[in-house]
């Protein structure tokens, strides 16, 4: 039984590995050296994208498991005794990687790609940081949109965040500041009229 | 080769024109290159790294890593370029080493690959210009050292503004990564523009005198500390970093102030703000080149610092997105003026030393230094009191390196109209 069991770790780890790599988008081979260095060096590896989708499920099972039979649930190694709701492995074409993701407008023009989230203390997620604009990396300003304002298309290649706000309605909001202390501006489309594009602050 | 150094020897149109023509041109166009390469190279490495799903920290550590590496290389790879026989294989090495540099960031996006080819990158760029400067001298000869670095300025500002237009329209249409990949195939012509130089490596000695002697060989040749401890160079020094430190972040913050207010039009207009100012260093260097040796170096380093006051001024007087980058434009004066005059008052001071390389690397280290402090302090004043505040502060640090340079720097001209040659 223990033997079993080692075996579904092994088999989910291996469809972890398989999902974190198809959703990254590294081309060609390297991309199983990718994830080893994502593990290794969290802060500098294009990590977030990685241990997203599935790889949460592995290291636990390697401690003494607190459960008393597993066997008639095969699909999850990993019993814990506080989640009733052990988590599944998801479906590559169900998630949306977010980081470094292209954000579209409502007329599928190119606004930016998303360099941060935003979440409050629950863990909800409440603005998408966008890199927006700019020529050749000169000029871009990183704007804080409405987390409710995207849509998510799964599948969709390099259509999958869209973004329910025209250039004109997040061009003159105010700079997101990692470093800024009291207010984050957050635009949405009623924002947009507030902030007059003539007189922005840089 | 023969006849190629018979022509340095002689000052007659006849020699002049003649067997040069080739290498000549071909050196031309090897600037377009090189400055075709390096616009991959710029911030666009940032873009590449956010479509890779690196974070804003990583990115930035990134950068930092190319920026530091290449501040701590300006000095040892100058000297390395001095004590380099052949001038032309360092500038072939280095080119080889952006190839290696682009393929690394194409292929694999990861950290370790990404700091590697920064620090290949950081270093090469550092030998590279040296090199170039040094086979300037050996095209040219000391004395009409400025027409060929006019010449020089116009072919790379060239490249610059085609290699933006190229690799914008690559990234934009195909992918940034295949940026990198395009890069990585602009070397290839750059290092086949080498092989026509071939016959300039034996004449090297004889054009440019003791600056590129290989190590104890020319009888003027200084100690080292003798040549970095002149009070000329320091003061040049000290003049380009202070104006790098007033001109390194006015295109960010008003390219910004675009993306704010000029909305579907601003990717354009801020292409416009990078490629404008190349055409105008296109069409001036070459007199700017023929000026240093008319009226001398330092009227137009003081034309060149002006324009940085100018700029700042009336950036911060303007809003209309077609007057920003028209302002922009100003900045093509003062980049062909820098561009023409820094190897040029370097050659001056230190081009007979035999440490002329090493020389151009401390200006270099200078520069970056001003490069790299400005930047986040500008962004901050612009944060905190508005693009105003940054705009007047940028332009009294310009004033400053005026200042610095109607006091404090000679004119750096050698005497007289004769051949400046042993």
């Amino acid at each position: 039984m223990k033997v079993s069991r080692r075996r579904w770790c092994t088999a989910a780890f291996a469809v972890a590995l398989a999902v974190a790599c198809t959703t990254r988008n590294v081309p060609t081979e390297p991309d199983l050296a990718s994830v080893e260095l994502g593990d290794g060096m969290p802060d500098a590896a294009p990590a977030e994208s990685t241990p997203k989708p599935a790889p949460k499920p592995k290291p636990k099972p390697k401690a003494k498991p607190a459960q008393p039979v597993t066997a008639p649930e095969p699909a999850n190694p990993e019993p814990q005794v506080a989640a009733p709701e052990p988590p599944k492995p998801l479906n590559a074409d169900e998630i949306v990687p977010i980081l470094g993701k292209k954000v579209l407008g409502p007329a599928g023009e190119d606004l930016g790609r998303v360099v941060n989230v935003l979440v409050d203390q629950a863990g909800r997620t409440r603005a998408a940081v966008i890199d927006f604009g700019g020529f050749l990396g000169v000029g871009s300003r990183k704007i804080a949109v409405a987390w409710d304002q995207l849509t998510f298309k799964p599948g969709a290649g390099d259509r999958q965040l869209v973004l329910n706000m025209t250039r004109e309605q997040i061009q003159g909001a105010r700079e997101y500041k990692e470093r800024a202390a009291d207010q984050v501006d957050v635009a949405t489309p009623a924002t947009a009229g507030q902030t007059p594009a003539a007189k922005p602050s840089n | 080769m023969s006849a190629l150094v018979d022509a340095k020897q002689r000052t007659g149109p006849i020699f002049d024109r003649a067997p040069l023509r080739a290498p000549e041109r071909a050196f031309d166009w090897f600037n377009f290159f090189v400055a075709n390469i390096q616009t991959g190279f710029g911030p666009f490495l940032a873009v590449h790294l956010t479509a890779q799903g690196w974070t804003l920290t990583a990115i930035g550590f990134a950068l930092s890593v190319g920026t530091v590496s290449s501040l701590l290389s300006q000095l040892p790879a100058g000297a390395l370029v001095d004590a380099a026989r052949s001038k032309r294989r360092v500038a072939g090495l280095s080119v080889l080493a952006f190839t290696l540099s682009a393929l690394l960031l194409a292929i694999s996006p990861l950290p370790l690959p990404v700091y590697v080819a920064q620090v290949l990158h950081g270093f090469s760029s550092c030998t590279l210009g040296p090199a170039i400067a040094a086979l300037s001298i050996a095209i040219a000869g000391q004395a009409s050292l400025g027409l060929r670095l006019g010449r020089n300025a116009r072919y790379a500002s060239i490249g610059n503004g085609v290699g933006a237009a190229l690799m914008g329209t690559c990234g934009y249409f195909i992918s940034e990564q295949a940026v990198f990949f395009l890069t990585a195939l602009l070397t290839l012509p750059a290092l086949a523009l080498l092989v026509p130089l071939k016959g300039l490596d034996a004449s090297l000695p004889l054009a440019a005198d003791a600056a590129t002697n290989p190590p104890g060989a020319g009888p003027q040749r200084v100690s080292v500390l003798h040549v970095l401890a002149d009070r000329r160079l320091l003061v040049f020094a000290v003049c380009a970093m202070v104006f790098t430190f007033a001109n390194a972040p006015l295109l960010t913050i008003a390219t910004s102030a675009l993306t704010a207010r000029a909305g579907d039009l601003a990717t354009l207009l801020i292409a416009a703000c990078i490629v404008l100012p190349q055409l105008v260093v296109a069409l001036v260097s070459p007199a700017v080149g023929r000026g240093a040796g008319l009226w001398g170096r330092k009227p137009l380093l003081l034309l060149g610092f002006a324009m940085v006051s100018i700029r700042g001024v009336l950036l911060g007087m303007v809003s209309d997105p077609s007057l920003v980058v028209l302002v922009q434009a100003l900045d093509g004066i003062a980049a062909a003026c820098f561009g023409v005059l820094v190897p040029l008052v370097t050659c001056d001071i230190a081009g007979r030393s035999g440490h002329f390389n090493l020389s151009l690397g401390a200006v270099g280290l200078a520069i970056g230094i001003g490069g790299t402090l400005s930047p986040p302090l500008a962004g901050w004043i612009a944060d905190e009191f508005g693009a105003a505040a940054a705009y007047a502060t940028l332009s009294a640090t310009g004033l400053i390196a005026i200042l610095i340079a109607v006091t404090a720097l000679p004119e750096t001209r050698p005497a007289g109209t004769r051949a400046e040659r042993g």
